[in-house]
């Protein structure tokens, strides 16, 4: 090997040097934040409020990315699960269901602990023969249950189409005590230029405020113990 | 010197492959202060902050207070002690760090000095309503003079195992106070139980309000520390 080569690779040596010194690993190193595990309870009661045995197969679902379920004591339990915020879901058909916003989550040592929520059965409820009528300052409901193990009604009006038990002006309750239904509501209240839209629910037995949660997303606090009886019909 | 260039561009063009770093925590105070119902400071606890290797202990000072500096980002168990009073427990607490320290108030409350000395109940039906109802009576027995008071706390399960660890129904029956030694209950039970089935049911003398707990992360059930360690004999039930 002659000096001039010695040199050249000494300086290619030196180059290659440079460019890692400079380039180094940063670029392809990924920042991870803090991780840990997070546990949580779903408490599952009848329609009728009474507590049920087996608390399984809830689905409980993290920032829509994370999904696990329940097991029989109503235990979830989330793993490497990184630090950040969270919205939590929880659905179960035939369920009211729930959601728990602005988890705040470190990471760490130890689980994460989001308590235990609750969830009733929802009336399993259909209305048949159903008879919307607007009769000068009132509207008359008739129809038929197929039962009557639950009993309360709740009809809620708008003047939009898309009224529901969380977007509505006024709510009615009625206590169902056969399954041929006669209801009237007086809507002399409501100004005569404006259109009025109506939908109706049937609410589970033991529901109570212990089933609501405060949606941030809709802004209002949410009771989804109910089935719906008809989608919004237009009265006026 | 040919050798060391081929290794230095192995290095370049293999040497980095993705590494995972995790995140250097946020650092910052703690500040828990230890009060009793009356507010006023406990001094003595223990407080054993679970999370991070090796396990953290502080003692409360004559004030109350207790501080960790420097603890990292993360989520930690912290766990009170002291003879005489009920282990409490906050799992799963938020440590998020920054400039400005934690503040974290606790309530310690001593446990009950009364012992149940006799129990009865039966299962009687409302002759107007149709409802059953759990009638009975609790008798204690006080071991200090200086007043006191509480509550009894009721377990029911359909397992002859019952305890405030193993239990289906748990609530208040009644306030127990200093210079009352019996205590007559009547619990309603609709819808609880069906017919035909077997009740346990014990009861524990216990002291602070209904929401003084905390989870049992294994079963999910409340506990509720300031309870004595003995409660009254089991009874059983036949639902009608």
């Amino acid at each position: 090997m002659n000096t001039d080569t010695m040199n050249r690779n000494n300086i290619i040596h030196k180059f290659l040097l440079l460019i890692l010194i400079i380039t180094g690993c940063d670029e392809k190193e990924k920042m991870v934040p803090l991780q840990g595990d997070i546990v949580g309870f779903v408490s599952l009661y009848n329609e009728d409020g009474s507590s049920r045995d087996d608390h399984s197969n809830v689905t409980v679902t993290l920032n829509e990315k994370y999904t696990v379920l329940t097991n029989e004591i109503g235990k979830f339990e989330f793993k490497n699960i990184e630090a950040g915020t969270y919205t939590i879901t929880y659905q179960k058909e035939g369920y009211s269901k729930y959601k728990k916003f602005n988890y705040i989550f470190a990471g760490g040592g130890v689980p994460g602990v989001l308590g235990t929520i609750s969830m009733i059965g929802v009336p399993d409820v259909t209305l048949s023969n159903l008879v919307i009528k607007l009769e000068g300052e009132s509207v008359r409901i008739s129809g038929t249950l197929s039962s009557i193990k639950s009993d309360h009604i709740k009809y809620y009006l708008h003047q939009t189409s898309y009224v529901s038990n969380i977007d509505y002006g006024t709510s009615y309750s009625f206590i169902a005590e056969e399954q041929e239904i006669m209801d009237i509501i007086s809507i002399s209240g409501i100004h005569s230029s404006m259109p009025i839209y109506i939908t109706a629910y049937i609410e589970s037995k033991g529901n109570n405020s212990n089933f609501n949660y405060y949606d941030y997303e809709l802004n209002s606090s949410v009771n989804s113990a109910m089935t719906q009886l008809f989608e919004p019909v237009q009265v006026r | 010197m040919i050798r060391n260039i081929k290794f230095l561009s192995l290095l370049l063009v293999f040497g980095c492959g993705e590494q995972e770093i995790i995140q250097i925590p946020l650092q910052g105070s703690l500040e828990g202060i230890v009060i009793g119902y009356g507010l006023e400071p406990i001094e003595g606890v223990t407080i054993t902050i679970e999370g991070k290797d090796p396990l953290i202990v502080r003692t409360s000072d004559s004030n109350g207070k207790f501080t960790v500096d420097d603890l990292e980002t993360g989520t930690y168990n912290l766990v009170y002690t002291k003879p005489g009073y009920g282990t409490f427990k906050m799992l799963g607490y938020s440590f998020v760090g920054g400039s400005i320290p934690a503040k974290l108030n606790t309530l310690m409350v001593e446990l009950p000095n009364v012992n149940i000395v006799g129990f009865n109940a039966q299962i009687e039906i409302d002759s107007y309503f149709g409802d059953a109802a759990l009638n009975g009576s609790v008798l204690i027995e006080h071991l200090e003079q200086e007043y006191e008071e509480g509550h009894f706390r009721y377990y029911i399960s359909n397992s002859p195992d019952v305890s405030p660890t193993q239990f289906k129904v748990t609530g208040l029956l009644d306030y127990y106070f200093s210079d009352v030694s019996s205590y007559d209950f009547s619990l309603p039970i609709k819808n609880l139980f069906p017919s035909g089935s077997t009740l346990y049911m014990v009861v524990y003398p216990v002291r602070g309000y209904e929401d003084y707990s905390y989870m049992d992360l294994s079963t999910g059930k409340q506990l509720f520390p300031a309870m004595n360690p003995q409660g009254s004999e089991v009874l059983s039930f036949l639902v009608p």
